[in-house]
């Protein structure tokens, strides 16, 4: 048994390969093959000397052929290598920018996860156990418009209300730049906590919930329909009624369903997790959030393509290790799923 | 014609789900409106410069002005043209690209199709916003640009579910006697198969252009898909961003709106026919 499962995940861990080398091949043909030559971009103009452009696409590596252009930044990758930036600054390593950007999005998405989770539990058990009512059609209605919010103008709607009229959070940034604070792991709640320093954790903590807000309440609505409907099919079964029968409460009987209606709810989260990095891009533009995706942003305004592909690359990892992570907890949780 | 009578029934029945159908049908059917009828009832030029800046919403400017002295209605109403048209691009361009893929790739099988899917699962369990991003970039902003970038996310997700379908049609027994008495394989597929996933691609439709005009839209909050002073409701919600800060809220508020009522139209006109679908099956 225990050897079965230590199988099963290295194979699911070597199926994140094919995953990532099939979107840095999409993103390098993109960005590469089509026309266009970047240290111009980059340069903006086209009146630089050519014995500059050349020795600037030799810094680059772009005065290679693209076959061995491809396969040194392969190469390069396996290696934890992303390249170096093309612009402002030129030829600084990608991945030191990411590891600085990398922890704000993390931070955010498992603050937003939770909060979607939570609410989407909430409002779905709420409309199983309400089936039929009014409540019921509610939370439907909820799940719908949640999931149709569009995340910038619903982020800029908290941030007028608690922001500008109220003055209760925070609108913009991961901290109060007057803050005397020096951040270890990026994770600056984490950081916060370690150091004990109490005044950064209630900044940091106050800058995250509007964010985190708009992200979760977005997403959560799938999770509502999914468990309203999961749960009226488990509180409908034979054992549900057993439990009823044997006079176990109503609050133990509903703990019991949610239990058995969680597990299709796991599979759900690792979907859903690429609409939260996706979504995250937006959340992050729109609070000002240094984090993968106005990042990502911030280089396409220089053209800069390394550090696009390389925010890809760390991107499809990052997809690829919480799907193998959903489907670990997965097998562990039903028994029935072999391996 | 089954297709519209399908459309049309369940409006006049009285079943659940009807109130969400009917809203999902009116929204629709007035952002439609109003983009063919853009040229008649907008009362000024969508582009036209004026003095009047961030006046708040009046009799003589039912949302406002911006902060050039535009016509916040006016962009409205021709705004909708250029959602509707990245949209109805966009969507067309992955059914062309991802029915007939995924029909032949789960009809014949074997190493095209493994690897075929390998790619799509691969596009699809990626984030797409992200992804069109990379493609609006490279592709430079324009309406066409962006629906070229939408439609290339969304093609694994009409790929994945004809794929699944024909599969699990072409073992049925119909399909076994077309072979049986001679059909060729491409009448199969079209005349066999095809009509059995059409209303499975209906509602992928409805729902996955929910998705693509948020999409659209975050393309082009992002900068990424026009160019001023084209008015587009993503654009314009980007463009409000900062006054809404100092106030002037109506900058943001009614081109975000817009977005959230057309995707919010589309994704309840899908959840009412898959609702009816899967009672029918029932």
């Amino acid at each position: 048994m225990a050897r079965g499962l230590g199988r099963y995940i290295v194979i699911r861990a070597l199926m994140i390969i094919p995953m990532i080398l099939i979107l840095y091949t999409i993103v390098f043909f993109f960005l590469r093959v089509l026309p266009g030559n970047p240290i111009l971009a980059v340069v903006g103009t086209k009146n630089i000397p050519p014995e500059q452009l050349a020795h600037l696409e030799h810094l680059a590596g772009l005065d290679k052929p693209l076959y061995v252009q491809y396969y040194d930044y392969l190469i390069k990758m396996i290696h934890g290598n992303l390249g170096v930036t093309l612009a402002s600054p030129m030829g600084k390593p990608v991945s030191s920018y990411i590891a600085l950007r990398l922890p704000a999005t993390i931070e955010l998405t498992i603050f937003a996860f939770t909060v979607s989770v939570l609410l989407g539990l909430a409002t779905g058990v709420l409309g199983a156990v309400r089936k039929g009512t009014k409540t019921d059609t509610t939370m439907r209605v909820y799940s719908i418009v949640a999931y149709t919010l569009f995340i910038p103008w619903f982020g800029m709607m908290l941030q007028y209300l608690f922001g500008v009229k109220l003055h209760w959070l925070p609108t913009s940034g991961r901290i109060d730049p007057a803050i005397n604070f020096h951040s270890i792991t990026g994770l600056y709640v984490l950081d916060s906590i370690i150091q004990g320093n109490w005044t950064a954790l209630h900044s940091v903590l106050s800058h995250l919930v509007l964010p985190s807000i708009t992200l979760g309440i977005v997403l959560s609505g799938a999770y509502t329909r999914l468990v309203r409907n999961n749960m009226v099919d488990v509180l409908s079964q034979d054992f549900i009624r057993a439990y009823r029968a044997r006079g176990v409460s109503d609050r133990r009987v509903l703990w019991y369903a949610l239990k058995n209606a969680f597990i299709p709810v796991v599979t759900l989260m690792g979907l859903q997790f690429a609409i939260l990095l996706g979504g995250a891009v937006l959340t992050e533009t729109t609070f000002n959030w240094p984090g993968m995706g106005t990042f990502i942003m911030d280089r396409i305004n220089y053209r800069d393509y390394n550090s696009i592909q390389g925010a890809v690359i760390v991107f499809a990892l990052f997809v690829g290790l919480i799907s193998l992570i959903v489907d670990i907890i997965y097998a562990l949780l039903d028994p029935r799923v072999e391996y | 014609m089954r297709i519209i009578d399908f459309l049309i029934k369940p409006l006049r029945e009285r079943k659940p789900g009807r109130g969400l159908l009917v809203f999902g049908v009116i929204v629709v059917l007035t952002v439609v409106a109003m983009a063919i009828l853009a040229p008649f009832i907008s009362p000024y030029n969508p582009t036209q410069i004026g003095e009047d800046i961030f006046a708040p919403p009046s009799l003589k400017h039912p949302m406002g002005t911006n902060n050039l002295g535009q016509d916040v209605f006016s962009r409205i109403i021709w705004g909708s043209r250029i959602i509707l048209y990245v949209v109805a691009v966009a969507t067309t361009l992955s059914i062309a690209i991802g029915v007939p893929l995924g029909l032949l790739s789960g009809y014949y099988g074997g190493k095209t199709d493994r690897t075929l899917s390998m790619i799509m699962d691969s596009i699809y369990s990626f984030p797409s916003l992200i992804l069109a991003i990379v493609i609006a970039v490279v592709l430079g902003p324009s309406p066409i640009n962006t629906a070229v970038a939408i439609s290339f996310v969304y093609v694994p997700t009409y790929f994945r579910m004809v794929r699944g379908q024909t599969l699990s049609l072409k073992g049925q027994l119909f399909v076994e006697a077309a072979r049986a008495i001679g059909t060729k394989s491409s009448e199969i597929m079209r005349k066999y198969i095809l009509p059995n996933v059409l209303p499975t691609i209906l509602v992928v439709f409805t729902l996955s252009v929910a998705d693509a005009i948020l999409t659209e839209a975050g393309l082009s909050f992002l900068g990424l898909s026009v160019t001023p002073p084209t008015p587009d409701w993503g654009y314009d919600l980007h463009v409000g961003q900062p006054f809404l800060l100092d106030g002037y809220w109506w900058l943001a508020f009614f081109p975000g709106i817009m977005i959230m009522l057309l995707a919010m139209g589309f994704a309840m006109i899908g959840e009412a026919i898959n609702e009816r679908l899967s009672l029918g099956t029932r």
